[in-house]
């Protein structure tokens, strides 16, 4: 066994009770980092609850972690400060730029940004969008989607789909992620859906 | 007529503690161990209409609920009659022991003298023995009967367990009957309402210190607890209630709470003085009924006020959470635990200063306060039992024999030999 002379005691205990802190460490795979002091003499003087003899009956080690939890139980009693949070009663912290579910843009008038030009769903790697073209008045984009589909349970939200779109008509910062639903065709969002059901006050 | 009651109210009481005292317990467990781990613990049941969730108190009623129409399933492999009996073992003998344990000092009520525990008997500690031996069947026949091999290790492991420690369990007692010189516990609490010179009560523990901590190591390797749940082992093998569920688990969950409440009340008869309130004796309390009934009422009123404000915190604290009906129960529990006791109390603290006790009411006045004195302790061992629980580590099995035989055995005899010594130079 190899034995070596404990440093990381930081607590400004005095040069020479450091030196007599032993622990043993099993040995290094690289032999050449092996310190030079092997252990041949017999093993130098324990301090006392590190005998084994109190270290068997375990005692001063037990009483010293029943305090730790105590203090524990304790704090949070009278502080009342544990950091959980009451998720889906209160939401954790959402950064700006956190990808979450999509939204779908509106021109002025209210009908929608997209003009099916089928960008995001080649783009998309998971092949969750599904969008079925149809024929608008407006000379000037002539296509608008009949069906937007996202199926939320295959989206990776990785954001291809966003990068991709030429007229910014698709953006995920709604700042909403999906919770629990009791079938799996509600995690399919319609246009409808991703047109209105989003937070108010989202930058135009 | 009084005496057949008397006869029928006494289990029933002991009976009816003993099991209030589970659904506490797992409370305690709960709610202590997230607290111990930074967490806030179980808090999301609660009744619908009403809005209350007793801080994850009604987590015990959902149990109830699931465990009792879950299905009661028996394996095919498994051997039918033991399967079934295991259970039934393991709870019966945990509870029948609560027989001999004493709440309060004997009740004199008109012309009757009773004694308040279960069964009036001096068999004491004898019969605790007989009867918490036995739950080393309800362990063995589970693992044996369930017809699997990782029930069968966990009770082979767990009977291995048991039966080591049940040695050193009877030599840590042996001491303390030295000493006080019988086997009953009522006896054993008087004697230990006397002084020791002069000045500390006459407690097991400062007579047996060393037999204290062996019987309370012992007792949490009696109960299966932690640190010494070989039995159940959940990383390794789930233990011998592998293939229980239902009505059928829940009999082993409760067995297992009820043991434990039971030597926790074992473990403060014999080392804590049992209903003794330290430095006043049943006469002392009797004499000044009146007085101690104040002070009772005062600390119960003090108590509830307390405990009404933090309810009032743990209220304010939740209110921004819960945007439902549960918001509400905070305040309420606050006027209906706290604050409405505590205006009680002080009402009867008015009355009790007004008039004079008379005939057996300062009897009756005593053995409330005693009793309260023996559940305060109670309650005390069983968050020890909690606490240890959430702060060891696991045992390994080698370990456990070895504490078992090489450690605790001989220091159990050397304990005996010693007392035995001084016993005989001191007569
Ligand atoms: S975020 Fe990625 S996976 Fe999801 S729809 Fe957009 S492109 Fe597809
Ligand atoms: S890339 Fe933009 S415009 Fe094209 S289909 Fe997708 S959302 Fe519509």
């Amino acid at each position: 066994m190899i034995e070596t002379v404990d440093q990381s005691d930081a607590r400004g205990t005095s040069s020479q009770k450091r030196k007599r802190e032993v622990v043993y460490v099993s040995a290094p795979l690289d032999l050449r980092d092996a310190p030079e002091t092997f252990h041949t003499s017999a093993p130098p003087r324990l301090r006392w609850w590190r005998r084994p003899l109190l270290r068997l009956l375990y005692v001063p080690a037990i009483i010293a972690g029943m305090g730790i939890t105590i203090g524990h139980l304790l704090k949070n009693l009278i502080l009342l400060r544990q950091p959980t949070i009451s998720f889906p009663e209160i939401k954790p912290f959402i950064p700006k730029r956190f990808r979450s579910r999509h939204r779908l843009m509106q021109k002025d008038d209210g009908s929608v940004r997209c003009t099916a030009c089928m960008c995001c769903a080649t783009a998309c790697p998971s092949g969750c969008i599904y969008i079925v073209a149809h024929e608008v008045e407006d000379p000037e984009v002539e296509k608008a989607p009949r069906v937007f589909d996202i199926d939320g349970l295959k989206c990776v939200y990785c954001g291809f789909c966003v990068e991709a779109c030429p007229c910014d008509a698709i953006r995920m910062d709604t700042g909403v992620y999906p919770e629990a639903e009791i079938k799996r065709g509600n995690f399919v969002w319609n246009m409808d859906k991703l047109m209105h059901d989003i937070p108010d006050n989202l930058p135009e | 007529m009084t005496e057949a009651l008397v006869l029928i109210l006494r289990p029933l009481g002991a009976l009816g503690f003993f099991m209030t005292l589970i659904p506490i317990m797992i409370w305690f467990e709960r709610k202590g161990c997230a607290f111990i781990q930074d967490r806030v613990g179980p808090n999301r049941a609660f009744i619908p209409g009403l809005g209350l969730r007793l801080a994850g108190f009604v987590h015990n009623l959902a149990d109830v609920v699931k465990l009792v129409t879950k299905e009661d399933f028996i394996p095919a492999f498994a051997h039918r009659g033991l399967y079934i009996a295991a259970p039934m073992l393991s709870m019966a003998a945990a509870l029948l022991t609560y027989a001999v344990i004493p709440f309060a000092d004997d009740l004199t009520l008109g012309s009757v003298t009773f004694a308040l525990r279960a069964v009036d008997t001096d068999l004491g500690i004898l019969f605790i023995f007989a009867f918490s031996s036995l739950a080393v069947y309800g362990v063995v026949l589970a693992g044996y009967a369930s017809g699997s091999k990782y029930p069968l290790l966990g009770g082979i492991r767990g009977t291995a367990q048991m039966i080591s420690y049940e040695v050193s369990l009877g030599l840590s007692v042996m001491g303390i009957v030295l000493i006080f010189g019988t086997v009953d516990l009522n006896e054993i609490c008087r004697v230990q309402g006397q002084l020791l010179f002069g000045v500390v009560p006459k407690w097991g523990v400062f007579l047996q210190p060393v037999g204290f901590m062996l019987y309370l190591f012992a007792a949490f390797a009696e109960t299966n607890r932690s640190p010494f749940d070989m039995v159940e082992g959940e990383s390794e093998i789930v233990g011998f209630h592998t293939e229980y569920s239902g009505t059928k688990f829940a009999l082993f969950f409760m067995g297992e709470y009820v043991a434990m409440a039971i030597q926790a009340a074992v473990i403060v008869t014999l080392f804590f003085g049992g209903w003794q309130i330290p430095w006043l004796p049943t006469s002392a309390l009797i004499e000044n009924a009146s007085q101690v009934l104040v002070v009772l009422l005062g600390a119960i009123a003090v108590g509830a006020l307390g405990f009404g404000v933090l309810l009032l915190r743990f209220h304010r604290w939740n209110k921004v959470r819960w945007q439902d009906e549960r918001k509400r129960e905070g305040i309420i529990l606050a006027i209906l635990l706290g604050f409405g006791p505590a205006i009680t109390a002080l009402l009867g603290l008015t009355i009790v200063l007004s008039t004079d006790l008379s005939g057996s009411v300062p009897n009756v006045v005593a053995s409330v306060a005693q009793f309260l004195a023996f559940s305060v302790k109670v309650l005390f061992f069983c968050w020890v039992f909690i606490w240890v629980r959430w702060t060891l580590p696991r045992f390994r099995y080698d370990q456990v024999m070895f504490l078992g035989w090489k450690v605790m055995l001989p220091l159990g005899l050397l304990n005996l030999v010693v007392t035995a010594g001084l016993r005989l130079l001191w007569l």
